[in-house]
Order: C-alpha cells, then sequence, then structure tokens
C-alpha cells in the first residue's frame, strides 16, 4: 500500500468503493487498453515525494548565491525592466478566482476575467494610441513575429519584409525562426548613429516589401523617428511594425498609433511583471481595426446579457485555431491570461499621473547616471547625439566583459557587455537605469567605472 | 441534495463598473520615493514627447482592492469546484509553488545575470529536462516553448528541419480527426499541409488507414495518445514503425501525458517529438488562459534541430549553448517561461517518481468511476476501454427536450463548470468528462447528481439564470464590436 499524498483525496478506502463501482478488481484491470508492450514498469526517475519543508530547504540552497541571497545591485535591462510594484497586485493575482479559473469559454461564469481583459485591452490600445487591442500574447518576440506573418497575410503578393538593425537581437533571431519555412525574405535596414537610417530606407523599401519593422526605444536605448520611418514605409505600401519592449516609454514618448503604426507591439513585463528569469511575461500585440480580422489570439468584447446588462464574451473567435483549425489566423491557444491581469492591475493602480511621474524619474535617473558616467573620464557615450528613455550605451575603458566580472564580483551587475551579441563589440556597455536605482546606486556605479575600468 | 437548490460562489456578489468609470481625478495607488536626482522633463529631453497622458484610470489602494475583488468573485475557479473539461486538464494548483516560484530569489533574477548568480536557477532547469526525459524515455528536451500551441510549433519546425537536412521537401502532416485544433493550425504555420486519417469505430488509428495516405510525402505523424477519446492508441508502436520505414515522424501530442505517468512513455514506442503542457501535466495554474509554458522532448533523430540556446554541462557548470549548426535557432526571448518551470519542478519534487503514477493512476481511477456513474444515462459512441477521461454524446437525450449545449449551459445554475462539449469533432455533439485525480469522490457524485436531475428535468428553458450574467448575446459582441472602452472626452 502506497502512503497517502496530500494532493490527492482518494482514500485507501474510496479507492475500494471507486473500483468496485467500476466493476474491476483493481486499478490494472482499468489498464488494459494500454498494449503490453508499451507499458512502462519501472519507476520514473524523479526521487522519492518530498514535504513542503523538504522543497523549500532545497531552494533555498539552490538560490544561495543568486542575485537576490547577495542583495545584489543590477543595471541590466535589454528586454527586461526592473520597476516597481505594488504589493496588492501580487496579492490581487493569487486570488484563486483569477490564478485557478479556466479560459473564458463560458462567459456566464468568467465576467470577472473578462471584464479585466477589457480593461487591459482599452489600456493598452490607449498607450499604442491603436484602435484595436488582443488579449496578450506569450511575449514582445512573439508578438513580433506574430505581427510579421500577420503583414504577409495583409500582403499577400509580397515576399520581402526589412527589420531595422537596432531591433533586440533575440527578436530577430525569433523571427529568422518563424519565417524559416514560409518564403520570406528577410533583410536588415543598417543605422546611422545608433538609429535606423531613413535614408537607407528609402532605398531599400519597394512595392515588394510586405511590411517594415522598427524598435522604438530601440536595443541600444535611442528613440527612432517613428513618424519619418513610417512615412518611408506607407510610400510603398508596406504596413509598418513597431516594436516597444519598455513599454514605460509610452508615458512621455508619442503613441506609435500617432506615428502612422499599422501594428504596434511590445512587452507588458514593464508594467511591474517579475523579471523570473526571462518569463512568463506578457506579449502587447495592437492593430488599426480594418486589420482586426486577420489579428492572431484572442480578444474580449463588450456586449449584452439576456436581461439586457453590459456584459463580456471572447469575440470573433472564427480566427482562431480551434474553429477555424488549419485556416486560422495563428495557432496560438492560450493568452498570457494572468500576467495581462498583473499589467491591468499595475496600470490600474500606477493610474495616470503616477505613470507619467514614474516615466520622469526613469528619464531624469538615466539623465543623471549619463553625467556620472562620463565625469569618470573613463566611459564615453557611444550615441551621444540621440535622445534616450531609460537605457543607453557607453564605451568603457578597456573591455566591457572584463569590467562586467570585475564588477558583478563586487555584487553588481553594471548592464549588458554588448559583446555577448556582437563578438566584434569589446567596449560596449548597455545600461538601464529605472526609478528603482537610487543616486547612491547610480553613484556607486560610476565610482565602480572609476576603479575598475 | 441541498446544493442542488442554489449554485456556489460568493453569497455576496456586487456590481463593479470598469475602472474608466470610477475613476476620480487626482486619485492614486502609489507613492513614488521623492526624485533624488535633477528633475529632467519629457519635454525637454525629446524632439517630440506625447501630448496627452494616458487616460490611466485614477483610484486609491482599497479602491483598486475592491474593483479587482468583486470582479474576481464573477468567476468560477478550480478553487471553488469541479472542472470537468475533458482534455484541459483542469487539476488542483499546489500553493507552495506560488509562493516559491514569486520569492524574491526566484522572481528578482534576470537572465543575463553574471552566470555565478545563475547557477541555481539552471541547476532548476537541467532537473526539470531530466524529469521530462524520464517522464517520457526520450533523449533531448527543450523548455523553451511558452505554451503547449508553441511547443507544437516549434516541434513541426523540427520536423522541417529534419527534412530539410536530408535535402527533400515533405509537405504533409497526417493528423486523426480527433486532434485539437491546435495541430492542424500549428502544422499549417510551419509550413505544412494536411490530411486527416478518420479513426476506425474503436477510436484509435488503424494501421490501413495509414498505409492508404502514407506516401514519401508525409513529413511525420501528429496524434495525441491517449486520444481525446481517453483511448490509448493500440496500435502506436505499429504506426511508429510503418512511418519510421518511410523516414517520416511520429509527433505525439502531449496534452493527454497526464494519463500515462508512468505507465508508458512514448521514446519507448518510438516517438520523435512530444510538447508537454505544464500546467495539464505538471499542475501549473491555468490563470483564466496563461501563462503556459510548452517543453519538447524529442528522440535522436531531431536532437541536432533543437532550439537554442541549450543547456550543457561543461567542467560541472551548467551553461547555456547560445548557437549550434543544425539548430533551428530561438522560438522566444530569453530562456522560456522560466517562471512555470519552477512550479513543474516543485509539483514534481513533492510527488516524487512514484507519486506521478499515482496521479495517473488516480486520474484513470476517477474517469472511469465517471464513465460509470454515467453509462445508463448518456450514450457512450465508442466503447472500448478509456483512461483519464470519458466521451459521451446526448444520442439519448434527442426525443427529450435536450441537446450537448442546453445540459452544459444548465450545470452552471448548479455552480459547476461544465464539461467539453463538441470535442473531440470526430463524435456529434460530443460530451467529454475529465475529472482528474485531484477530485474526491463526493465532488464527482455532485456533478453525477446534478447531470441526472438535468436528464430528469429536461423542460427547463432559461439556463443559466442563477448566475451573476444571464445568457451573454455572443452575436452582438462580434456584430457591434466593442473591443475598448469609449472614453467621454
Amino acid at each position: 500500500m502506497t502512503v497517502q499524498h496530500r494532493f490527492l483525496p482518494t482514500t485507501a478506502a474510496d479507492r475500494a468503493d471507486l473500483l468496485k463501482a467500476c466493476g474491476v478488481q483493481s486499478i490494472e484491470d482499468l489498464l488494459t487498453g494500454i498494449p503490453e508492450n508499451v507499458r512502462f514498469n519501472g519507476t520514473l526517475p524523479s526521487g522519492p515525494a518530498q514535504s513542503e519543508m523538504e522543497i523549500r530547504r532545497r531552494i533555498r540552497t539552490l538560490m544561495k548565491d543568486g542575485r537576490y541571497a547577495k542583495n545584489a545591485l543590477s543595471f541590466i535591462g535589454a528586454g527586461i525592466y526592473d520597476h516597481m510594484c505594488p504589493a496588492a497586485v501580487n496579492q490581487l493575482t493569487l486570488r484563486g478566482e483569477f490564478l485557478t479559473s479556466y479560459t473564458p469559454y463560458q462567459p456566464e461564469m468568467s465576467q470577472g476575467t473578462l471584464q479585466a481583459l477589457f480593461e487591459f485591452q482599452t489600456m493598452v490600445a490607449e498607450l499604442f494610441g491603436m484602435e484595436v487591442s488582443n488579449a496578450s500574447h506569450y511575449d514582445a518576440s512573439t508578438s513580433l513575429a506574430e505581427a510579421a506573418l500577420m503583414a504577409m497575410r495583409l500582403n499577400k503578393d509580397r515576399k520581402r519584409l526589412l527589420v531595422s538593425s537596432s531591433v533586440h537581437p533575440e527578436y530577430v533571431q525569433v523571427l529568422k525562426t518563424y519565417l524559416a519555412n514560409l518564403g520570406v525574405e528577410m533583410s536588415f535596414i543598417p543605422l546611422d548613429g545608433g538609429v535606423t537610417s531613413v535614408n537607407s530606407l528609402k532605398s531599400l523599401v519597394g512595392e515588394d516589401v510586405m511590411g517594415v519593422i522598427i524598435q522604438s526605444p530601440n536595443f541600444y536605448g535611442c528613440v527612432e523617428d517613428l513618424e519619418a520611418l513610417g512615412a518611408v514605409a506607407k510610400s510603398k505600401g508596406a504596413l509598418f511594425i513597431v516594436s516597444t519592449p519598455e513599454t514605460l516609454s509610452l508615458a512621455v514618448l508619442p503613441p506609435p498609433g500617432e506615428c502612422g503604426a499599422d501594428i504596434a507591439t511590445g512587452e507588458g513585463q514593464s508594467f511591474g511583471v517579475p523579471q523570473s528569469f526571462g518569463g512568463p511575461f506578457v506579449g502587447l500585440f495592437t492593430s488599426k481595426l480594418e486589420y482586426v480580422r486577420q489579428m492572431p489570439g484572442r480578444l474580449c468584447g463588450e456586449t449584452v446579457d439576456a436581461q439586457g446588462r453590459r456584459s463580456y464574451t471572447l469575440t470573433l473567435s472564427t480566427r482562431e485555431q480551434h474553429i477555424r483549425r488549419d485556416k486560422a489566423t495563428s495557432n496560438i491557444c492560450t493568452n498570457q491570461n494572468l500576467m495581462a491581469l498583473w499589467a491591468t492591475i499595475w496600470l490600474t493602480m500606477t493610474g495616470k499621473e503616477g505613470f507619467y511621474e514614474l516615466a520622469v524619474q526613469n528619464l531624469s535617473k538615466t539623465e543623471y547616471a549619463k553625467e556620472k558616467l562620463l565625469s569618470t573620464g573613463k566611459a564615453k557615450l557611444r550615441f551621444a547625439n540621440q535622445r534616450t528613455f531609460n537605457e543607453f550605451v557607453i564605451d568603457i575603458n578597456g573591455s566591457a566583459q572584463e569590467f562586467f566580472t570585475k564588477a558583478s564580483a563586487l555584487g553588481v551587475a553594471p548592464g549588458v557587455a554588448l559583446s555577448r551579441f556582437d563578438a566584434t563589440d569589446k567596449t560596449g556597455l548597455l545600461i538601464c537605469v529605472t526609478e528603482k536605482k537610487s543616486r547612491e546606486d547610480i553613484d556607486r556605479l560610476a565610482q565602480l567605472v572609476r576603479e575598475l575600468a | 441534495m441541498d446544493f442542488l437548490k442554489k449554485s456556489t460562489g460568493h453569497s455576496v456578489v456586487l456590481e463593479e463598473a470598469p475602472s474608466f468609470e470610477i475613476s476620480r481625478e487626482g486619485a492614486t495607488a502609489i507613492g513614488l520615493p521623492a526624485l533624488d536626482v535633477p528633475r529632467v522633463e519629457p519635454k525637454k529631453a525629446f524632439i517630440k514627447a506625447r501630448v496627452r497622458k494616458a487616460r490611466l484610470p485614477e483610484l486609491s489602494e482599497p479602491e483598486v482592492m475592491r474593483h479587482f475583488t468583486r470582479m474576481s468573485t464573477w468567476n468560477y475557479a478550480i478553487d471553488l469546484g469541479i472542472y470537468p473539461l475533458g482534455s484541459c486538464t483542469m487539476k488542483y494548483n499546489p500553493r507552495l509553488n506560488e509562493e516559491i516560484a514569486r520569492s524574491g530569489e526566484l522572481s528578482e533574477a534576470h537572465p543575463y545575470d553574471p552566470p555565478e548568480w545563475s547557477q541555481g536557477h539552471l541547476q532548476v532547469m537541467w532537473e526539470l529536462t531530466e524529469d521530462l526525459k524520464g517522464v517520457t524515455g526520450m533523449p533531448g528536451v527543450s523548455l523553451q516553448p511558452a505554451a503547449g500551441a508553441h511547443g507544437e510549433l516549434t516541434g513541426l519546425m523540427l520536423v522541417a528541419a529534419y527534412h530539410k537536412a536530408k535535402k527533400r521537401d515533405r509537405k504533409t502532416i497526417l493528423t486523426a480527426d480527433t486532434a485539437h485544433g491546435t495541430n492542424p493550425a500549428s502544422a499549417a504555420l510551419a509550413g505544412f499541409q494536411i490530411v486527416q486519417i478518420a479513426t476506425g469505430e474503436d477510436g484509435v488509428i488503424h494501421p490501413e488507414a495509414l498505409a492508404a495516405v502514407l506516401n514519401d510525402d508525409v513529413a511525420a505523424l501528429m496524434t495525441t495518445n491517449p486520444n481525446t477519446l481517453g483511448i490509448f492508441e493500440k496500435n502506436i508502436q505499429t504506426i511508429a514503425n510503418m512511418l519510421h520505414e518511410k523516414d517520416a515522424l511520429l509527433y505525439i501530442d502531449g496534452a493527454n501525458l497526464n494519463a500515462v505517468l508512468g505507465l508508458s512513455r512514448p521514446g519507448d514506442f518510438g516517438a520523435d517529438v512530444i510538447q508537454f503542457n505544464l500546467h495539464k501535466t505538471f499542475s501549473t495554474p491555468h490563470g483564466g488562459g496563461g501563462p503556459g509554458s510548452g517543453p519538447i522532448a524529442v528522440s535522436e533523430r531531431l536532437l541536432p534541430f533543437l532550439p537554442t540556446p541549450r543547456l550543457e554541462k561543461q567542467d560541472g557548470k551548467i551553461v547555456l549553448v547560445e548557437s549550434t549548426p543544425q539548430s533551428i535557432g530561438r522560438v522566444k526571448a530569453f530562456f522560456g517561461n522560466y517562471g512555470m518551470f519552477i512550479r513543474a519542478w516543485c509539483y514534481i519534487r513533492a510527488l516524487g517518481g512514484e507519486g506521478l503514477r499515482q496521479v495517473s493512476e488516480n486520474a484513470i481511477l476517477n474517469a472511469n468511476y465517471m464513465r460509470s456513474q454515467l453509462k445508463d444515462v448518456l450514450h457512450m459512441p465508442v466503447n472500448a476501454p478509456t483512461l483519464h477521461e470519458v466521451v459521451f454524446n446526448d444520442r439519448n437525450q434527442r426525443d427529450l427536450n435536450l441537446d450537448t449545449t442546453k445540459m452544459a449551459k444548465r450545470l452552471i445554475d448548479y455552480g459547476m463548470h461544465p464539461m467539453t462539449v463538441h470535442f473531440p469533432l470526430c463524435v456529434k455533439s460530443a460530451i467529454m468528462i475529465e475529472p482528474t485525480e485531484t477530485e474526491s469522490r463526493s465532488e464527482m457524485d455532485r456533478f453525477v447528481c446534478a447531470l441526472k436531475e438535468i436528464i430528469k428535468t429536461p423542460d427547463v428553458e432559461q439556463a443559466p439564470t442563477r448566475v451573476f450574467r444571464e445568457k451573454v448575446d455572443e452575436t452582438k459582441a462580434a456584430r457591434e464590436l466593442r473591443l475598448t472602452y469609449k472614453f467621454k472626452d
């Protein structure tokens, strides 16, 4: 007889009753459908069952050298941003009614999730200045890949896709993987002083280009001239696709929708979602209303119930895989619901003024950091003429990777050495300064540059 | 049977308008420390700044708390009761997993942290990888895909890469008529065409049916095992051999892997690729529809093509290898939904190898109990041994004023989430029930009792009525598209 497990309500006595009701002697009698030649008779190698105490102890041991245990200081951003998060967000997302509910296919018993999604879509569309937002996607990298696929559907007879060289390198890798078997010719728009070259785009764009992809603020932290780039893209009928990994910047920068974006995507991780070593995050996906039927993913819409009361439901599901199967706009089944809820609560708490103020703090601290680092005499701004939000690149005296290693041994991750993405880039360090860094933190970084670089 | 008289859920359910309507200028729910550096105004910093502030709601902390708490009471949840959704596998979510995944140790780490800080996280990923290899008996795993459907897409990209490396252009993916909608959708996205195989009267794929469509254009067969009828594909070994003779591959949709933990391993019968849905098999919370996590396991044949980065051990340290020559590349930024890995890792440790088998055994026992209690009232279109789920239809009810959809909607008035309906597509008006191993006998009896009561009283026209919102007008939602709140200004 096996030990009773805490996750399983069926006791030995229950088991006997259930077997009897099934008209069998043992569990084995219920397994006759599995042919003998494909039965597994061993024990899975996952060890013995552990108590909560044992699991907690193991985790503490494993994480003893981690960032948290070290109380380390970090200036790493590069697509994941360390922003403040009010305690209530975590508490609310722990409510079982949100955490343990199913996809809201039965609107009568999931109005809570649905209204939250409707608020999410409203806020995301408002931030991007776009007409429509879906109910979220896996993350920004896959949102961008889906945007490219959407451009393929909307511009069926065109084969080329232009991508700025300032898009996050990992997003580009995802794009390449997604498009590998679909006959799309992808080429890159060169940069001019840290931002996408408008003139190069002019010479590259043509009637055979389905879409143009620009990231802003771009991977190097620089703000792109979306309006100018969008105008060039659209002059040849290409769809203008914008990616915004640092969506807090939308508080202070012109929304992509006002710069002519046809599709605008981004990362909702900036809305207080934990960094969690890279996920789960929440991909944002917005577009013009006229393209909504080609949009991937779930959409929540407002309607009424049998008594005429305001209600919500998933809508336009005829685009989706469970109805259209191989003709669906995407294979995506889920959204990133709990993280979308997280972002919704965070945005509601941060509010109109708080969201703006938070962005101003990021901007101010970043400008302060630039000055401080320059004053060391051991670092230069790589793109001194460009405007940035909360990230920028410095060229450091000597090797950026060596500086990174030395500083992190002292408990400070000073940014991302760009050699991680381009081995020829020896001196570049991408630094992110959010509202969570105090003046002392920034001064400490500058001090380390002075001493170690 | 007192519970039949009223639905469950919260006894006090309050109306709550969208946040934009209760917003009041000047209110806030956050406090920021005073700015300790010189203030920089966006208008000065940028050539062009945003002109109008985004119209986010303005509410105090207590108001936000009530707003979302009230909304939460409009939801059904596994914490409230049974979710007998066949193939969706809604099981209890252990709370230690939440505590650990949300703790600072795990939630504050950044994937670009110095490798010395990240060893613990990589160790967790390494161990989960080993667990998944163990469960499937397959030699390679990638944790990267963000959800089950994303895992399917990744798996099919591997299939494409395999044939491409052999310098041939195979365009056909075979699927069974029991397949999930994501299968054909993922195949299309990976550049394939679909040919569907009809299952036999006993609910499984027959070698003859496969032989009829198996040719040199077939890249792979994609099938769920046990399939969506809850039936183990008894010819799977023969099917695998037939495919491999043509150098075509066997893709197993792992959506129902929760039924066979420790009982059968796809690697042992020749599966080449399988995706895991961590929420189904390893109990990461459904969250109202995500986040998911869809790792894949592969056979020797597909090892070279696995996505990058890959976990490797070098000099006793775990490292992530960024590129390998034949890899399909990256399918997602960073390393996958790590927060979900942690939850699955905790779940697997809590159960252990033996416990995982018990999970499947109890899931099978519960589903067969449901079958035994309902087989006299509901028709079973395919009468074969079933594992973790069972499929009926409404044939016995058709002469009554009752059908599958009505039965489902009426269950809501008994305070229960309906079962899966109208799926799998090979069964007309299907009723698909999967209780999972975390339901007690009394919870299952409540469900059976409610369903029998509904069948005994077929003439109730309106349902559901004991709910926060009655029948929602889905046609209006699609016709008069309102996807965002219309602000007054």
